[in-house]
This record gives C-alpha cells, structure tokens and sequence, in this order.
C-alpha cells in the first residue's frame, strides 16, 4: 500500500544518534500523506538542520498546506 | 490520516508504555491453561494408520516370501528325488545281467566271477554272490569280493528272502543297517522259474554322512535319505549332517527304490528366493514405522501450528476489537454528537468514520462559550490512530477548553498547545484550527497550526480563508499569526479535517477544489454538510473526517 514504513525505518536508522545536517531527496515521491509528513517531523526533530530537496508539486504542496515549508528548509 | 502511524512504534525509546501492551498483557492469562499437552487425535489416527498399512504390508510380503521359499522347497525336492530315481538303474542292471547270465550257464563260476568282478570295487558293490533259489539250506554258490553279511543272517529269513526275491519284478532290498559295516542288500532273479539269485551288498558310509552331496546343485540344502517312508533315526542311509531331525523349512518325497521306498527330506540352508526377498518384510516394517512416526510428528506439529494461529487469531481479534472499542467509546465521549447551540448561530457538526481505517482517528471539533455574543470553534487532527491518538487528543481538546476559559486568544491557545505535545517524545504532532468567533460583529479570528484553511460562503459562492498557517503543533515552538475576517449576513463558515478532500496520489489543490465546488446550494445546513459528503464521499470517507459548520442567523 505505501512505503512509509521502510522510509521511516531508513530515517531512524540515519537520524537514530542524532546530529547533523539531514538531507532529504524527495525527486522519486509523488505523493505523500500526513503519515509521511509525521516520518519527516520526526526526522527533522532530531537533527540540526534538515532540507527536503525536489519536491514533486503535489507533495510540495501538501509541506506548504501544513505550515512545514520553514519546518523542513532548517539551517543550523 | 490514512496510515497507521508507523514510525510511532519504531521509537520505543520514548519509553511511553503503549495502551495496547497492557491490554495484552490482561487479556491472554486466561488462554495459558488451555494448550494442550498431548498428541492430538490427528497425530495419532495418523500413526495407527501407518502403523496398520505397515503391519499389512510387512505381514503380505512375509507370506509371499514363506509361500515362494516352500514352493521352491517342493521344486527342489522333486528334483532331488529325479536325481535318486535315475540311479537306481545302476543297481539293477549288473543284476539283472547277472541273473540272466547264471540261469544260462547254471551258474558257471568263471564266466560270474568275469561278469561281477569290476562291480566289487566298492562301487556300486563289496560283494556279489550267487545263491539257489529254493535251497531248504541257502548258502552262496560263489562269492567274488568280501563275505555277504546275508550268510551270517538266520536260515529262515534267508529262505524267506531268497524265495520272494524270485516273486518280484524289482530289486529286493534288504534292510542289513544294523551290522557293522552298515550294508544295503539287493537280489534280483529272472522270475518264478529262476533257479538262482543274484545278490549284492553295498557299504553305506559309517557316520552316515554321505559324499552325494558334493552335487552343487543341491549345496544350498541340507537333506537326510531313509529307508522306508518313515523318518526312523535307525532306517537313515545316508545326510548332509550329523543330526537330519530339521526344524524349520523343510520338504519331503518319497522315491520308489526296488521292492522299497526311499524317503528324502531336505531343509533350505539359506533362503532359496535370495536374501532381500527374506528381509523385504523387515525393510517394509521398519520403514513403514519411521515413516509413519514422521507423519504423525509432522502432524501433530501442523496441529498444534495451527492451533497456535487460531488461538493467536482470536486473541488478537479480541484484543484488538477491545481496543478499537476502548478508543471508540472514548471519541464518542468527546466528540458528542449532539448539535452545539449558541445564540445568533446555526452551528452542524459532523464526525464520519473512515471505511478503511480500523482504528479511529484523532480527529475532533469543538465549540466553547465565552461570552454572550464570542464563541472559540476548534477543529484538530492529531497524527496517527488508534487509542493513543485518540488519547492525545482529548488532552489538547481539555487543555484548549482550559485555555479558552482562560480568556487566550487564539494565537496564544496553540503556542500553549505546542508545549504540550511533543512529536519526539509522543510520537504525534497536530494540526488545529482555532477561531474565535464574533457574533455580533460578523468576524472571525483566526489562528491555525498547520490545518486546512476554512471555507466562507456566501450568497456569491464559497472561498477558502487565507490564514497564516504555521507548524503544526508538538514540532517546535512557533509563535501564530492571527487573520480576521468579516461574515456577511447569513454567512456560512466551515472547518474540516483533511479526510474531506485528500485523496491518495493526489494534490491537496486538487481536493480543495471539489471541495469549494460542492460547497453549494441554499438549503439547511444539515442539507449543506450531508449534500457535501454525499458528492465528496459517496462510497464513505477513506480517513476520519471531522466537520463544523457555523452559519450566521442574521
């Protein structure tokens, strides 16, 4: 049904220690729900910056309608 | 929210104990005492089976070897006994030749003694004599090799047995087992008018072990040869062994041999029909019993599997229909579904399931009184399902009532918000649209954290209200900016959470549009807010939806 499990098992294995910059390259998603914006959130709590690069429009619509598009472009 | 909250049950180090495990933890004590200890009935139908099929077949391929191996037995016997027939000739043939010769010559001793002295070698004879037929005082006319046992015997049996020689057409043999050496006594004579008698005596091995069976063809079996068809140790003439009383296997034929009859028994050394034919009923029922133990052990491990499942399967059923119905209970206790009143205001809400969804969502809406003409609607959406979303939302659904009773604003009301839940720390974040309604003055106030912008209609249409949305809340701290937006006469405010109009692999632009378009029509609200979820959802909403209508009466 989705990927959000493997996305976020990859994310907490990256993020798991903490630390630093998280880049994120959504170029191959085409759509994303609340359930994978929470993966993300979670993610970029952890770290000290996090950028998500290459939205899909749908997707980067959906970081805007949230209010996440300065959550999820974080420097250090 | 169409996913499960995945991630949540990655981060146990948040070290927050999960309502599901403690229900758990409950619910299967009463299901311990139930697994069985035993084999299951399957198991052992299946053993028995096997065992019986085994048992059959063992049993069928031993009474096929024991009738193969007396089958053989019987072949082998009758071809012995061919074998004995076939040298009696041998016997009778020097003396028949040697009574013809003596009727002819009147017993002339040269032409005898020429006759007979090649057969006294030892083989087939000791001795050869001639004797009168029908003397009252028999004694032999000649003798060529050694003495004949017979004259040693008493006058009247020898009478006897001289005279019935004359009656027969075969050999008489005379039974001399007892002297010593052990002998076999033949006469023979032309007839009733014969004068004289021919007689032989041949030696018998002293053990009575016999050198006959040097034949190979006979070396796989053990045979004993008497005289008679009795099997008296005192008429033996001749065995393989020391002791012929065979147990076992054993076979028998009598051989016509002159005026008597010989007997020959024979036992089987080895198996006649080959050794695997002898083992195949232990190879059958050895290997019939390991397989059929396999099968019940496989068996009974697929029982008791299954068993495991199935009870496995209700628990969880069970376990998780309490949950669902723990979670269930507990947002039909916050989200009553009768209509919220205020004065001035038409208000509707709405809370519809998701159909795929089997846990309830944390979505919820709110309406708290301030004063007699301000109102603070609240619609929210916490991340994930199940109890503890549901949970986490009666918490800031209570703290926002706090809050707003406080008299915060609603820019103030989410930045408390956002302290109190932590994506981190409890594995949800929300989004929450706050408004802070003016009856009087035909405004609106509002703040949102991250949640879809309301929709205003109006005699002209409907429009989505551009608020300044910011994070949602437990992501970080954030400061909100508040919008504030006129409501014309009889105007209709809506809020919603996301299920209303997002569609998977679709852009929320996309959703939001149907949505304005079905915002349509100058009924009731009631007939508003169930003409939209009619167009927008005809086959029931795939997430949780929440939905608040406020409509000015003036």
């Amino acid at each position: 049904m989705s990927n959000v499990e493997r996305l976020g098992q990859s994310l907490e294995q990256i993020v798991g220690a903490g630390g630093g910059p998280l880049v994120v390259d959504l170029a191959a998603l085409q759509f994303m729900d609340s359930s994978g914006i929470a993966i993300l959130l979670r993610a970029a709590a952890r770290v000290d910056s996090i950028e998500v690069r290459n939205p899909s429009s749908t997707v980067r619509r959906v970081i805007e309608c949230t209010g996440l598009t300065d959550v999820l472009h974080r420097g250090s | 929210m169409v996913e499960i909250d995945v991630a949540r049950d990655g981060v146990g180090a948040d070290g927050t104990k999960s309502a599901g495990s403690s229900l758990r933890s409950d619910g299967t004590s009463e299901d311990e005492g139930k697994r069985p200890t035993g084999p299951h009935r399957a198991s052992i139908v299946v053993l028995a089976v096997g065992v019986a099929v085994t048992a059959v077949l063992a049993f069928t391929a031993a009474t096929l070897h024991d009738s193969n191996e007396n089958r053989l037995l019987h072949q082998r016997v009758s071809e012995a006994a061919a074998v004995l027939s076939a040298a009696i000739p041998n016997l009778q043939t020097p003396l028949s030749s040697g009574a013809v010769l003596a009727e002819a010559t009147h017993a002339d001793r040269g032409a005898l003694t020429s006759l007979m002295k090649p057969l006294t070698a030892g083989r087939p004879f000791v001795s050869v004599s001639v004797w009168p037929a029908h003397a009252p005082d028999p004694r032999p006319l000649m003798v060529v090799g050694s003495d004949p046992e017979l004259a040693n015997r008493p006058e009247p049996d020898v009478r006897t047995f001289l005279s019935q020689a004359t009656t027969k057409k075969v050999v008489s043999v005379l039974d001399l087992l007892g002297a010593s050496p052990r002998r076999l006594g033949y006469a023979f004579s032309v007839g009733s008018s014969a004068r004289y008698v021919v007689y032989a005596e041949a030696a018998l091995p002293q053990n009575r072990r016999s050198n006959v069976d040097s034949n190979v063809a006979f070396s796989d079996l053990d045979y004993a040869i008497y005289l008679g068809s009795t099997e008296d140790a005192g008429r033996l003439l001749a065995a393989s062994v020391v002791d012929p009383r065979f147990r076992g296997r054993t076979a028998r034929d009598d051989v016509p041999f002159g005026d008597q009859t010989l007997r020959i028994v024979m036992t089987p050394r080895r198996e006649l029909g080959g050794s695997l034919l002898a083992r195949l009923p232990w190879l059958i029922g050895g290997l019939g019993t390991a397989i059929a133990l396999a099968a019940a052990l496989m068996t009974e491990r697929l029982v008791r599997r299954r068993a495991d499942a199935e009870r496995l399967a209700l628990q969880n059923a069970r376990l998780f229909s309490e949950q669902r119905s723990v979670a269930q209970t507990l947002q039909h206790c916050l989200l009553p579904e009768e209509r919220p009143e205020f004065p001035g205001l038409d208000l509707a809400v709405r809370y519809v399931p998701g159909v795929d969804g089997v846990d309830v969502g944390g979505d919820w809406y709110d309406v708290i009184g301030i004063d007699g003409s301000r109102v603070m609607i609240i619609v929210g959406d916490v991340s994930g399902r199940g109890l503890r979303a549901a949970t986490a939302m009666a918490s800031l659904r209570y703290a926002m009532r706090a809050y707003v009773a406080q008299g915060d604003a609603p820019d103030e009301v989410l930045f408390k918000l956002g302290k109190l839940i932590n994506i981190v720390r409890d594995g949800h974040f929300a989004t929450v649209l706050c408004g802070l309604v003016d009856v009087v003055e035909h405004k609106v106030t509002f703040a949102n954290a991250g949640h879809p912008n309301p929709l205003l209609i109006d005699r002209d249409g409907a429009t989505f209200v551009n608020t300044k949305v910011g994070p949602p809340v437990g992501i970080e701290a954030a400061s909100y900016d508040v919008v504030t937006v006129a409501v014309p006469p009889r105007g209709t405010l809506l809020a919603y959470t996301d299920g209303l109009y997002e569609r998977r692999g679709e852009s929320p632009d996309v959703g939001l549009a149907r949505l304005r378009g079905a915002a349509v029509g100058n009924g009731s609200l009631d007939e508003l807010l169930d003409g939209m979820l009619g167009v927008l959802t005809p086959a029931g909403c795939d997430d949780d939806t929440a939905i608040l209508a406020v409509r000015w009466l003036t």
